[in-house]
């Protein structure tokens, strides 16, 4: 294969930050190229094995520090042609209106720099391009009638289980918004994606093409209209002049090659993105690379019932209840949804969660189809104690491991607090025993904020870095809060917003 | 930790289910798998990709260490028996952490007060007490009550490990109900106290009960 000398805007990544900006630029015939670490994942060579799986994640080390390191990997990194889309679960709630002014609601944390509506124009694009299924009326949130191209996929144990605890509470409850198919669909550039087979194992990857993970949808879309994806293509630097970068340079098969670009967009994700800036020296005039980590506030509760759950089956989210998305007494709130899991991740979490081993740890694993979970995806804070440098510990590539430096503020502790507390009795009232808590945090995000004011952003509302005219960042590091719902479906709506910008620039002569 | 007997009762019919070592003993042959599991691996239950994985998984043979020295070595395995009880003559759980660490693979990352995992087991089997080998079953749980009070991140994360490498194992899995790799077909009954018809039939198979 001959490599391109030229690109008029390469795309750093290929996840839910890159892959639908380099579809919609293709489509409007900007030539394109994409730079991927990871290789391709056909969902005919995915494993329904755990370990057989590893290669989807970013297993790289990074080094957690703080008094809640957060677990990377497997947790929240992903690699290959989709980025973390490959190992999502899919579950795709929109952000709501509020979410985007804690500062104005609370006097605490960040506004975005835009508007709501420019959000929800991008979500009604993305939740039909993927094909979520969701139920006809989503009860939470504006506009939640005939949202959602197809009908929910079928509860499973575990919700059936959600939905009985949170009845005799009275919460209400629905079945979740999912981008997996219940019915097959045409996708451009990819053929048809058959109905989930309720395998259950999206977060080691969909062997079907069900989910829309983004190899099917967007980088098939992107491949269609001439997008060139490379990958096994590792990014070890960048050419600049002046305020202007002028090219990429990468490995690729041992070779080192340089891809000279008229426009860089930076979507590796909320480490590497400003792993890379730090490394490089980019962007970072205002001091504020790597800055204002944050991660979902994700305690799980897990019980054994009675009832055989068998909890490999079905989407691993079914059920969703967002009446906790404010609550009073917390800064933003949170979602709650019922969770099936794969067996090796189970008894992991139940080792490293409970320090159980030995005959114990088998004798509770014999109750593996027994066990439900409920999980909350809540709103988290950026605190100057929270965020990433560069270590002096070398990896393989001799570039420095990042160290992720991450504590739960008081509103984090007080929202995973109210949230186990609630979801104990849920589970009581759905007639658990063997109760247990696994405190966690979920997803990463901040690191490149983006903002209106150089000095305390590093990025402007349509993702260009403020300190040079033609570097792009489109993934989660530009996130200024967490939101209260999971991020792929709100980086893919920025990510979309950035290429019409791009667009647009390109139409005006000003890019 | 208080375990409720009445889920246990629902599998311990099965005459091979993993209640000590001694039953694995009975059950599982070191170098041959049994025919009924060998049976269902081999079926059209299975997709290709996810055969060729466990078929390499449940082949695989206790092998000389390259990471650790023979007496670290020894001593990990020891560890890892009394941390999830198996048999390391049919499940090489110490060889494949050995490998692992040979091979410089990580799992994305670790905790920053710890030195790279190598360092860090190495770290936690020379904090035992120099009878651990020799001493009995309380000697031992006491010494690693002790580890793991002591060193309770590197103990977390070998503990870790070294489940992942149990479960991921499909005679331990099948052992605990669980037939999700006869992954061919998918499932459609996938509600409370539903068996897919799928599962059934991977489950006779393998001459399991569900």
């Amino acid at each position: 294969m001959s490599l391109p000398a030229h690109a008029e805007v390469v795309v750093i990544g290929t996840g839910a930050g890159g892959a639908p900006l380099l579809a919609r630029l293709a489509q409007a015939g900007v030539k394109v190229v994409a730079l991927e670490a990871g290789v391709r994942h056909p969902p005919k060579g995915v494993a329904t094995d755990e370990v057989a799986q590893a290669g989807i994640f970013w297993m790289d080390e990074r080094l957690s520090a703080g008094e809640d390191p957060v677990a990377f990997g497997r947790n929240n990194s992903g690699k290959g042609v989709g980025g973390s889309t490959l190992h999502y679960t899919a579950y795709t709630p929109r952000a709501h209106p509020d979410d985007l002014r804690l500062f104005s609601e609370f006097g605490q944390g960040v506004d975005w720099p835009l508007e709501f509506s420019e959000l929800e124009k991008q979500y009604r694009r993305i939740e039909p391009f993927l094909g979520v299924s969701g139920p006809a009326d989503y009860p939470w949130g504006p506009d939640g009638k005939d949202r959602y191209r197809h009908p929910p996929l079928p509860l499973n144990g575990a919700a059936e289980l959600m939905a009985r605890g949170c009845e005799s509470l009275g919460l209400r409850t629905s079945a979740a918004p999912n981008a997996a198919l219940s019915r097959p669909q045409q996708q451009e550039g990819y053929g048809e994606r058959p109905a989930c087979t309720n395998r259950g194992f999206c977060q080691a990857g969909c062997s079907t093409g069900a989910k829309a993970s983004l190899d099917v949808t967007y980088l098939a879309l992107a491949e269609h209209h001439g997008a060139l994806i490379l990958d096994d293509s590792y990014v070890t630097g960048f050419r600049r002049q002046g305020d202007r970068l002028t090219g990429v340079e990468y490995v690729r098969g041992g070779e080192t090659h340089v891809l000279a670009a008229d426009v860089v967009v930076l979507s590796a994700g909320a480490v590497e993105t400003p792993r890379m800036l730090l490394m490089h020296g980019l962007a970072n005039s205002s001091g504020q690379v790597g800055r204002n980590f944050m991660a979902h506030t994700g305690v799980q509760v897990w019980g054994q019932f009675p009832e055989m759950t068998r909890p490999n089956k079905g989407i691993p989210g079914s059920l969703i209840s967002e009446d906790t998305h404010r609550v009073e007494g917390l800064v933003g709130g949170y979602l709650l949804q019922s969770i099936g899991v794969m067996p090796v991740t189970y008894a992991t979490q139940f080792a490293r969660g409970t320090g159980t081993w030995g005959q114990a740890l088998h004798d509770h694993m014999a109750g593996y189809n027994h066990v439900a979970g409920i999980n909350i995806l809540g709103d988290c804070l950026p605190y100057d104690h929270n965020y990433l440098e560069l270590s002096d510990e070398l990896d393989a590539h001799g570039f420095p491991k990042p160290r992720i430096h991450f504590t739960f503020g008081e509103n984090e502790k007080r929202i995973n607090a109210h949230a186990e507390a609630l979801m104990r009795r849920i589970w009581e009232a759905a007639g658990a025993q063997n109760i247990w808590a696994f405190p966690r945090a979920a997803h990463t995000i901040g690191t490149a904020r983006m903002g209106t004011d150089p000095a305390s952003s590093v990025v402007d509302p349509y993702g260009k870095a403020h300190d040079l005219e033609n570097l792009y960042i489109s993934d989660n590091s530009t996130f200024p809060s967490a939101l209260s719902a999971n991020p792929a479906l709100t980086i893919m709506a920025l990510s979309l917003r950035t290429a019409e910008h791009l667009l647009e620039g390109a139409r005006k002569g000003t890019l | 930790m208080v375990i409720k007997r009445t889920f246990l009762a629902r599998h311990a019919g099965d005459t091979d289910f993993i209640v000590s070592d001694s039953v694995i003993h009975q059950t599982i042959q070191p170098d041959v798998l049994s025919p009924a599991l060998d049976r269902l691996l081999n079926s059209p239950q299975l997709t290709g990709a996810t055969r060729a994985a466990l078929q390499a998984r449940v082949r695989q043979r206790p092998a000389a260490p390259q990471f650790f020295s023979a007496a670290e070595f020894a001593l990990l395995e020891q560890v890892g028996v009394c941390l999830v009880p198996h048999d390391p003559q049919v499940l090489p759980l110490a060889v494949r952490i050995d490998a692992r660490l040979q091979r410089g693979d990580s799992d994305g990352w670790r905790y920053d007060g710890l030195p790279p995992d190598g360092q860090a087991y190495r770290q936690l089997l020379a904090s035992l007490p120099a009878d651990f080998r020799t001493t009995d079953d309380a000697g031992r749980h006491a010494a690693l009550t002790q580890a793991q009070h002591d060193h309770p991140q590197i103990f977390e994360e070998l503990l870790a490990e070294l489940t992942e490498s149990f479960y991921a194992d499909p005679r331990n899995q099948l052992n605990i109900g669980y037939v999700g790799f006869a992954d061919a077909r998918g499932w459609t009954a996938t509600g409370l106290d539903q068996l897919d018809p799928h599962e059934q039939e991977a489950l006779d198979l393998a001459g399991k009960r569900p």
